[in-house]
């Protein structure tokens, strides 16, 4: 069973895992503490590579890192969007599979927004990236 | 580990979605040696094995992995002769209706197709096997009719390496032979929509599911498993770094190039190796071979590639001394499994051989100023962000790492190349998620920045990043040497390089296949002769007069020697007498 700091992620939202055998998109609330589908808890046996918990604004996540045994948490924010250059920010609109939709809340587009830096040698690098619908 | 023993009573033929040439009604597949190869399944799809799970592999004729090494022998000396193989067990029939040939495999020969099932499920199997007299098409003289056989195939494989108990290992070096196309499907890939090499998550999820014990399948989940990359000079390949190229010398080598309008007045043109796999790229003289493909069709009526059957890929498996001699144990009990796409059709049939273990490695300082990095397989990294790092000097902070020296080495020089990995995971039908990755074959030249050496040991073999129990972050390290020219040469993978146990039936088995490929050979030369002296014989000369003895004997002695004169006189007067195609 994995860990989470439910105080960081948006109190209801969507959950993206990556399992090595599976993954996990299913719309999630946390009550109490507990990070809930469909009312009940349910996590798989083994720890993700990583989770995405995110709404409209926010997104927190997790990586588990092998190479330093650690784990990386990030929260990013639309707030923090807004005061940074527009040139280096970069959303896309993605269609969600057909088959997700199914389970009723699931949106049917997410929207990926990359955020960009210049590097030391005076490229444009990804810096991060923020999952919203 | 059990098989299907099919003998063919009468001629059988079958419509087979794999065409080996135009012009025929129904064809008899065949490898590139020209042994058939059965999609057993496909051609029993009207009667099916009734039980679950069940996974048949293709049929070769019987003694196949003896055979093949007589074969690949004979094909050194007698190239592209793959059709006096093919004529030993298939025949050919006009239709003079349709206009088209069949090709249907000749009564009274014995196959083998190898099948993965359950042990409770093997009576069921062979009382439903007994059921069954005729296969594929009953017309034109085609009977169709076959003897089926469930039979246990122990004693067929290699010999294993043997592990000596006062070792404490740390790994285990195995072979993969492939005897059916694999295709490990890679729809994303350059060129290929197969990997090059088999996955180390791949070959260990085809390894669990041999065993129904769960304890053992836990023990390979904490094994790391590396990429088995082609075979070759009896070692595992490793890709090229993608620094080097290829310099052609020769006009001929720009046919190809000067037919789109390059400038023909230049010859000296640089072509960078991708996909090549060598043994030591350190060397003057380098040898390297890139995997061979094939075009398969599915049952699902897809089209992809897939790796040639016959090529062999080494892998390593990590883990301590108790879990490498369970796995040994284990691969000797189960020599063959199949891997890959479409492993139910029969495809990606492979026997598994142990080749070696290796203990811990003595440590030994190797002190180096400049030196290079290599990424033998696909390498990722992630950065404090959780971001995927795939610039060069990510990997070099990986280096550094390792090493424990910070910020103590610097790049000079780098080659990297980034591969987008959809994260390939046998048995999840989704994607997951895309990380940017050094590509294999990435290279950098580092220093250290104080101008004194450091110790190589720590990464002169390692993983580095994540998912390397997958087999990804596979590094090499190796002082850095200056050699501007140096030769290579691209050889051909080499095929069916497996050790087989030798026995008096195998011993007898080849003899009898090269005998009958030398008396066709002779067969066809000798009427190939009768025919420049037909015109002479239908003129009235008569046939003791024609007969060139003394040749046909010197021809005797070459190819099949102490063969009766008399069966050679008798191909002669065949050849006079009828419209032969030679």
């Amino acid at each position: 069973m994995f860990e989470i700091s439910p105080e960081k992620a948006p109190a209801r939202g969507i959950l993206l895992a990556y399992f090595s055998d599976a993954l996990v998109f299913e719309p999630y609330e946390i009550r109490d503490g507990r990070l809930l589908f469909d009312g009940c808890e349910a996590y798989p046996d083994q720890l993700p590579w990583e989770i995405h918990l995110f709404d409209r604004d926010t997104e927190y996540r997790i990586v588990w890192r092998e190479a330093r045994k650690d784990r990386i948490e990030r929260v990013m924010t639309k707030q923090e969007e807004e005061s940074m250059d527009p040139d280096l920010l970069y959303t896309e609109i993605m269609p969600v599979k057909e088959e997700y939709l199914k389970k009723g809340t699931i949106p049917e587009q997410l929207s990926v927004t990359t955020r960009y830096r210049w590097s030391e040698q005076d490229t444009l690098v990804m810096q991060n990236y923020r999952i919203s619908f | 580990m059990y098989g299907i023993r099919i003998r063919t009573i009468g001629e059988v033929a079958f419509q087979s979605r794999m065409k080996m040439s135009s012009g025929y009604h129904c064809d008899v597949p065949v490898d590139h040696l020209g042994f058939p190869c059965l999609p057993l399944t496909e051609m029993m799809k009207d009667t099916p094995i009734p039980v679950p799970g069940v996974q048949v592999g293709f049929a070769h004729p019987e003694g196949y992995m003896g055979l093949v090494r007589e074969a690949s022998d004979l094909e050194e000396r007698f190239p592209n002769d793959r059709e006096l193989i093919r004529v030993l067990f298939v025949s050919e029939h006009f239709i003079a209706e349709r206009g088209t040939y069949i090709r249907a495999l000749k009564s009274d020969r014995s196959f083998v197709a190898p099948i993965r099932c359950r042990k409770e499920d093997t009576e069921a199997i062979s009382s439903f096997l007994r059921t069954v007299k005729r296969i594929g098409m009953t017309e034109e003289g085609i009977t169709g009719e076959v003897e089926l056989k469930l039979c246990e195939l122990d004693g067929e494989t290699g010999a294993a390496f043997p592990l000596n108990r006062l070792c404490c290992y740390t790994s285990l070096e195995y072979a993969v032979h492939l005897i059916t196309p694999a295709c490990l499907y890679a729809p994303y890939e350059d060129g290929t929509s197969t990997y090059l090499y088999l996955p180390g998550a791949e070959v260990r999820k085809e390894l669990k599911s041999l065993s129904e014990n769960e304890a053992f399948s836990a023990m390979l989940e904490e094994m790391a498993f590396s990429h088995a990359t082609i075979s070759g000079e009896g070692k595992r390949l490793i890709p090229v770094p993608l620094c080097m190229s290829v310099v052609k010398l020769d006009p001929e080598q720009l046919h190809c190039r000067l037919s789109t309008g390059k400038d023909p007045s230049r010859i000296e043109q640089e072509v960078t190796l991708t996909n090549a796999y060598t043994a030591d790229f350190r060397k003057h003289f380098m040898r390297y071979t890139k995997p061979v493909t094939e075009r398969i069709s599915t049952r699902d009526g897809s089209l992809c590639d897939a790796l040639q059957a016959g090529q062999a890929f080494r892998g390593i498996v990590y883990g301590t001394d108790e879990q490498i001699r369970a796995l040994a144990g284990f691969i000797r009990e189960h020599p063959y499994f199949s891997i890959g796409k479409a492993t139910d059709e029969g495809y990606g049939g492979a026997y598994l051989e142990i080749c070696g273990a290796e203990e811990e490695a003595i440590r030994t300082e190797e002190p180096a100023v400049c030196f290079d990095v290599v990424c033998v397989s696909d390498t990722l990294l992630l950065n404090d962000e959780g971001m995927p790092a795939c610039r060069a000097e990510d990997l070099l902070r990986e280096v550094e790492e390792h090493l424990g020296i910070p910020g103590g080495l610097e790049i000079i020089g780098k080659y990297t190349d980034v591969y987008k990995d959809f994260h390939y995971c046998p048995g999840r039908e989704q994607d997951g998620p895309v990380i940017r990755c050094l590509k294999a074959g990435s290279v950098i030249r580092v220093r250290t920045r104080n101008g004194k050496p450091v110790d190589l040991f720590p990464i002169r073999h390692c993983f580095v990043g994540e998912n390397t129990k997958n087999g990804y972050g596979e590094i090499s390290a190796c002082s850095a040497g200056n050699l501007y020219y140096r030769v290579a040469e691209q050889v051909a993978p080499p095929q069916y390089t497996m050790e087989m146990p030798m026995s008096y039936v195998k011993a007898q088995q080849g003899a009898s296949l090269v005998l009958s490929v030398l008396k066709e050979k002779l067969k066809s030369v000798v009427q190939a002769l009768a025919i420049l002296d037909r015109t002479e014989y239908q003129k009235g000369v008569p046939l003791r007069e024609l007969i060139p003895t003394d040749l046909l004997q010197m021809m005797t002695e070459t190819y099949v020697p102490g063969l009766d004169p008399e069966i050679v006189a008798q191909w002669y007067r065949e050849g006079l007498e009828v419209e032969q195609d030679v």
